[in-house]
C-alpha cells in the first residue's frame, strides 16, 4: 500500500472522530508438505492476504478487515464502522506524514524457504517416517509434516508511525502411533524456530522422530496413577505450559482491564513463592515467539513479570496499557488480519534456580513426575486449569519408578504458584501454540524442572 | 477481482493447462461487538473472500490456496499446486461427477437476519447484561459479553462441470460472569445462536449464564472412587466431539482409530443410534452437498449398538473402490480431510431427572475442563470436570476439582439410559444426558 492511500484512509477515520487510526497490513506464504501411511499426504502452499483497520474512540476499538485492498472499500469499511458508534463527531484534521520507523532485526534469517526445493523438504519427511518405524515394530503408524510461513506486515498509524517487518518460521512436527491388540497410543514432538529453512538443516529429525516413538511406546505399557492431591516435580521445558495457563494468560492486560484474574490490582505485591522468577522475553534470538516488532508495530522487549515472587508487571498493548496505566511492553499479537491485536505472551518461561533434579526427587516420598506435559487450559477469571501429563512417572522414597497415564493436573493457578517451592538449573524452552481472543500465535513455554508442593492429580 | 470473476479465471487457467482439478470459494461477511460494564468496547464489521484448488496431475494432488485475488494470483496458486503434486504420492481419487442436487429447502439462510445491525446487536447486549447483573448478585463481574451475525456464501466447484453454491447466516450471543461468595469463585458461559432473531430472550440468555456461575460456588471434590455419572446433554454432546474422529474412514485406513475392522459389531449399548444427518433443517451444519461436491445424505454410524458405517470423503473412498458418502470437508485455506454435518444420537423417552434418579448416589457433569488429556487415537479420556453430587435425584451439593478417568470406547458400552432432550447449543453435534454405570474420579 501506497502512503498516499495509507494517508486518505488514516485520515478518514480521524475524521469520523476518531483519537487513533490505524493499517494493518499482511501478505503471508506459507507451504506445508505432510506424510502419513509411507505415503505424502498432503503438499500445501497458500497466499494469506488482508488488511486491518482499527479506529480508537479512547480505548473503544473499532475494527474491519478485508482481502480487498481497493482504497473507496477501504474507506467506506471506515465509515460504516465510525456510524455504529453513537456520538462520534466529524473532526478537522491536519495531514498526517509518515515518518519509517527503522527496525532492528535481530533474529537472522539465511535461507528463504520459499527458494528452497519441495524436494529437501520430501526428504525430511521421509527421513522421520523411517526412523520412528524403525524404532520398534509395535509403531503402527507415523506421520511428520515440515511447516514454513514468510509473513510479512506493514503497519501505519495516526501517530505518524510507518513501519514493516517480515516473520519468518519453519516447524516441524512429527508423531508416532504404538499399538498392541487392544490399545493404540499416539505421541509426537514439534520443534519450531522464527528462522529460515536453516532450522531444518540443523534439526536432527531422526532423533525426533524417535523420541516420539519411544513416548508413544512407553505410555503403550503404562498404568495408571491413582488419583489424589500430590507433590509434582513438573520437567523442564513443555512443563512450562502450567505457568502460561495458570499464571501468564492472567497477567495480560486483557485479562487484568476486565478485572478478569486473579491479579488486578496486585503489581508490586507477593503473588508467588519467593523462588520463583518469571520472564515474558520477545527478543530471544530466532526464538519461536519472538518477534522484532509487536502488531502495533512497538518494539519487542524482555519483560520480567514475577522477580522473586513479587509481582513486576503485566504485558500490554497500546489499550490495556492505557486502561491499566501500566507501560506498553510489546506484546500486543495477532494471529492475522482477522482479529485486533490485544496482548498475548511470547517466550514465556521461569527463570532457572539452583536445584538438581536429584535432589528434587529425593524430597518427595510419593508422588508424579511428569516428565513432558500435554497441552492445558485456564479460565482466567477464576484461575482454574488443567493440564494433560504425556509422560509421567509415580516417585517412591525419591526415586522414578514406572511410567504412568492418563493423568491430569487440576488446580488454581494463583494458589499453585505459592506451591513452587524449588527450581532447577536445567532451563529450556519449548514451542507451542496459544489461542485465545486475537487468534493462534506463536508462542515458546519454557521453565527448569520445578516442585510442586501439592497439585491434585487425575488418574484411577 | 470478484470471487465469481477469480473462479471463470481459474476455470480458464486449469482448461488452458488442462488440469484435473475441484476447487472451493468462500465469501464471508461478519459484523459483531462486545460490551462491558455497559460501553460497547469492541465493534468489528469484516468481509472477506478465499479460493482453494486440488489440482490431480498425473494421479498426483496439489493443494493451493489465495486470499488475494488477481489473474495473477489465480495462476500463482494454479502453478503451486501444480508444483506440489508433483512431489506427492499416487492416488485413485477422481473428482466427483457432476449431479442435480435434491429440491430440498435446509433452511440454512435466513432473510429475516439481513436487518439484524449493530445498533440491534448493542442494544440487545445492554439488555443481557443488566439482566445478568440484576438477576443475582453474586455476579460481581461480566469480562466477556458479545453479540454476533455472520453470513457466508460457499462455492464448489471441479472439471467435471461440478458447480454447486449455497448461503447461510446466523447469528449468536452470549457472555461469561463471574460469581464469588465466601471466597469461592466461579464463571459461567452461555452462548445463544441461530438463524432467528427470536431466540434472543435477553433474560434466558443472562439467566442460563448466571445459574451456570452460581450453582458451582462453594463447590467440593468427592473422595476419589468409582462413581456412575450422569453426562449433561451439553457435556455429552463435547465429548462425543472429541471422538468423532475415529469414525473417519481415513483414520481407521491409517491405524488411527480404534473402531477398525469392528463393521457389523457391537460397539455399543443396544439402544445406541449414532447417526449423520445433514438434512437437519435449521441444522447448524446443515447442507445439500459436500466441500468435494458429493451429495450429502443421511446414514446411520452406530445403529442399535452396532457399528455400521465409517465416514468416507473422495480420497478415503476411493482406496476402498467405494462411493464417498458425502463427509468430504475443508476450507479454502485447508487441505481436505473428513469431517460431519449434523451428527445426533437418537433420544429416548427418559426424562433427565429419571437418570439422576436411577442411582442411589451418581455425579452429575454439567461442565468439561479443557480436553488435552483425551486422546483420539487411544480413546483415553482423562479429564477436570464439574457439576453436582445427586443422591436419590436430590441435588446434594456442587462438586469440582475432580478428574474423570475413563475410556471413551468402553464407555460407549457402558450406558446404562439415554436421556429425551438435545441442549439447545447451536452445535452441529446433538447427544442426549447420558448415564454412565461407572467412572474413575479422583477429587
Amino acid at each position: 500500500m501506497n502512503t498516499n492511500k495509507a494517508q486518505n484512509i488514516i485520515q478518514a477515520g480521524l475524521e469520523a472522530g476518531a483519537d487513533f487510526s490505524e493499517i494493518f497490513i499482511e501478505e503471508t506464504r506459507s507451504s506445508s508438505l505432510s506424510l502419513k501411511d509411507g505415503k505424502v499426504e498432503t503438499a500445501f502452499s497458500g497466499i494469506s492476504y488482508g488488511i486491518g483497520i482499527r479506529l480508537l474512540f479512547n480505548t473503544e476499538v473499532l475494527y474491519a478487515f478485508t482481502s480487498n485492498d481497493d482504497e473507496e472499500i477501504l474507506i467506506s469499511m471506515v465509515k460504516e464502522l465510525a456510524k455504529s458508534r453513537e456520538g462520534s463527531s466529524l473532526k478537522t484534521v491536519h495531514e498526517i506524514s509518515f515518518k519509517e520507523a527503522l527496525i532492528d532485526d535481530i533474529h537472522l534469517i539465511r535461507k528463504d524457504p520459499a527458494k528452497t526445493p519441495l524436494s529437501n523438504k520430501l526428504e525430511l519427511i521421509k527421513r522421520a517416517n523411517i526412523s520412528a518405524r524403525e524404532t520398534d515394530s509395535k509403531i503402527v503408524q507415523a506421520a511428520a509434516r515440515a511447516i514454513d510461513s514468510v509473513r510479512h506486515i506493514k503497519i501505519f498509524n495516526s501517530e505518524g508511525l510507518s513501519v514493516s517487518d517480515s516473520q519468518t518460521r519453519c516447524r516441524f512436527v512429527v508423531s508416532a502411533t504404538a499399538a498392541n491388540s487392544s490399545e493404540r497410543f499416539e505421541a509426537s514432538e514439534s520443534p519450531g524456530e522464527l528462522r529460515g529453512f536453516e532450522f531444518f538443516d540443523h534439526l536432527n529429525v531422526e532423533k525426533c522422530a524417535r523420541e516420539a516413538a519411544e513416548r508413544a511406546l512407553l505410555m503403550l505399557d503404562a498404568g495408571y496413577i491413582e488419583g489424589k492431591k500430590m507433590p509434582v516435580i513438573l520437567g523442564n521445558g513443555f512443563g512450562g505450559v502450567i505457568f502460561h495457563e495458570a499464571c501468564g494468560h492472567p497477567l495480560e492486560t486483557e485479562a487484568i482491564r476486565r478485572s478478569a484474574s486473579p491479579f488486578t490490582g496486585k503489581l508490586g505485591q507477593k503473588i508467588a513463592h519467593e523462588s520463583l522468577t518469571a520472564i515474558d522475553d520477545g527478543t530471544i534470538p530466532n526464538g519461536w515467539g519472538s518477534i522484532n516488532i509487536d502488531d502495533e508495530g512497538y518494539p519487542a522487549q524482555k519483560t520480567i513479570l514475577i522477580e522473586n515472587g513479587i509481582l513486576k508487571s503485566y504485558m500490554s498493548d497500546k489499550v490495556g496499557a492505557i486502561e491499566t496505566n501500566t507501560p506498553r511492553t510489546g506484546s500486543a499479537r495477532r494471529e492475522s488480519f482477522r482479529f485486533a491485536p490485544v496482548s498475548r505472551m511470547r517466550n514465556t518461561y521461569i527463570a532457572a534456580g539452583s536445584h538438581s533434579v536429584d535432589n528434587m526427587l529425593s524430597s518427595v516420598d510419593f508422588g508424579l513426575f511428569a516428565k513432558k506435559m500435554g497441552g492445558g487450559s485456564v479460565d482466567p477469571a477464576t484461575g482454574e486449569f488443567n493440564f494433560a501429563v504425556s509422560e509421567g512417572y509415580i516417585v517412591k522414597n525419591g526415586k522414578i519408578e514406572k511410567p504412568v497415564r492418563g493423568a491430569t493436573l487440576i488446580g488454581k493457578g494463583h494458589e499453585i504458584m505459592q506451591k513452587i517451592s524449588m527450581s532447577g538449573d536445567d532451563l529450556e524452552i519449548t514451542a507451542g501454540t496459544c489461542g485465545a481472543s486475537s487468534g493462534w500465535v506463536p508462542v515458546t513455554v519454557g521453565q527448569p524442572t520445578i516442585k510442586v508442593d501439592e497439585i491434585l492429580v487425575g488418574g484411577r | 477481482m470478484n470471487i465469481l470473476e477469480s473462479l471463470d479465471e481459474l476455470k480458464k487457467e486449469a482448461q488452458r493447462q488442462n488440469l484435473e482439478f475441484d476447487a472451493i470459494a468462500e465469501e464471508k461477511f461478519e459484523t459483531g461487538l462486545e460490551l462491558f460494564k455497559g460501553k460497547v468496547i469492541q465493534t468489528e464489521v469484516a468481509s472477506s473472500t478465499g479460493v482453494g484448488i486440488r489440482v490431480i496431475k498425473n494421479k498426483r494432488c496439489g493443494f493451493s490456496f489465495t486470499e488475494k485475488l488477481s489473474a495473477e494470483t489465480v495462476k500463482e496458486m494454479i502453478n503451486n499446486a501444480v508444483e506440489n503434486a508433483q512431489v506427492s504420492d499416487e492416488t485413485e481419487l477422481e473428482t466427483a461427477s457432476a449431479f442435480s442436487l435434491p429440491e430440498k429447502e435446509l433452511e440454512i439462510y435466513n432473510e429475516e437476519l439481513e436487518k439484524v445491525d449493530l445498533n440491534y446487536l448493542k442494544n440487545m447486549a445492554l439488555e443481557i447484561e443488566e439482566n445478568a447483573y440484576n438477576e443475582n448478585s453474586l455476579i460481581k463481574n461480566i469480562p466477556h459479553l458479545g453479540m454476533g451475525k455472520s453470513f457466508k456464501k460457499t462455492y464448489v466447484l471441479n472439471s467435471q462441470g461440478v458447480f454447486f453454491e449455497k448461503k447461510s447466516n446466523a447469528i449468536s450471543g452470549g457472555l461469561s460472569v463471574y460469581a464469588e461468595k465466601n471466597g469461592s469463585a466461579k464463571s459461567g458461559y452461555y452462548v445463544r445462536g441461530g438463524r432467528k432473531t427470536d431466540i434472543f430472550i435477553a433474560s434466558e440468555i443472562a439467566k442460563e449464564a448466571v445459574a451456570r456461575a452460581v450453582d458451582l460456588l462453594e463447590a467440593k471434590p468427592v473422595k476419589s472412587g468409582k462413581y456412575p455419572v450422569v453426562f449433561s446433554n451439553r457435556t455429552a454432546s463435547r465429548l462425543f466431539s472429541m471422538f468423532l474422529s475415529s469414525f473417519f474412514a481415513e483414520n481407521v485406513q491409517k491405524g488411527q482409530s480404534r473402531l477398525a475392522g469392528k463393521l457389523g459389531q457391537k460397539t455399543a449399548v443396544d439402544n445406541l443410534s449414532l447417526i449423520s444427518d445433514p438434512h437437519l433443517i435449521n441444522g447448524a451444519g446443515s447442507t445439500l452437498f459436500d466441500d468435494e461436491g458429493t451429495i450429502a445424505e443421511k446414514l446411520y454410524l452406530i445403529k442399535d449398538g452396532t457399528l455400521e458405517s465409517y465416514l468416507y470423503n473422495l480420497e478415503s473412498a476411493a482406496k476402498e473402490n467405494r462411493k464417498s458418502t458425502g463427509h468430504g470437508k475443508r476450507g479454502y485455506a485447508s487441505q481436505v480431510s473428513t469431517g460431519i454435518w449434523n451428527i445426533l444420537l437418537e433420544k429416548s423417552d427418559a426424562f433427565i431427572d429419571d437418570l439422576l434418579s436411577s442411582k442411589d448416589k451418581c455425579l452429575y457433569i454439567t461442565e468439561l475442563e479443557g480436553g488435552a488429556g483425551c486422546s483420539q487415537v487411544s480413546g483415553e479420556i482423562s479429564i477436570g470436570a464439574q457439576g453436582f453430587l445427586i443422591e436419590k435425584g436430590q441435588k446434594i451439593r456442587p462438586v469440582d476439582e475432580i478428574t474423570l478417568s475413563a475410556n471413551f470406547f468402553e464407555l460407549l458400552l457402558n450406558i446404562e439410559m439415554i436421556s429425551n432432550s438435545y441442549s439447545d447449543d447451536f452445535s452441529k453435534v446433538k447427544i442426549p444426558d447420558l448415564l454412565v454405570q461407572e467412572i474413575h474420579v479422583a477429587g
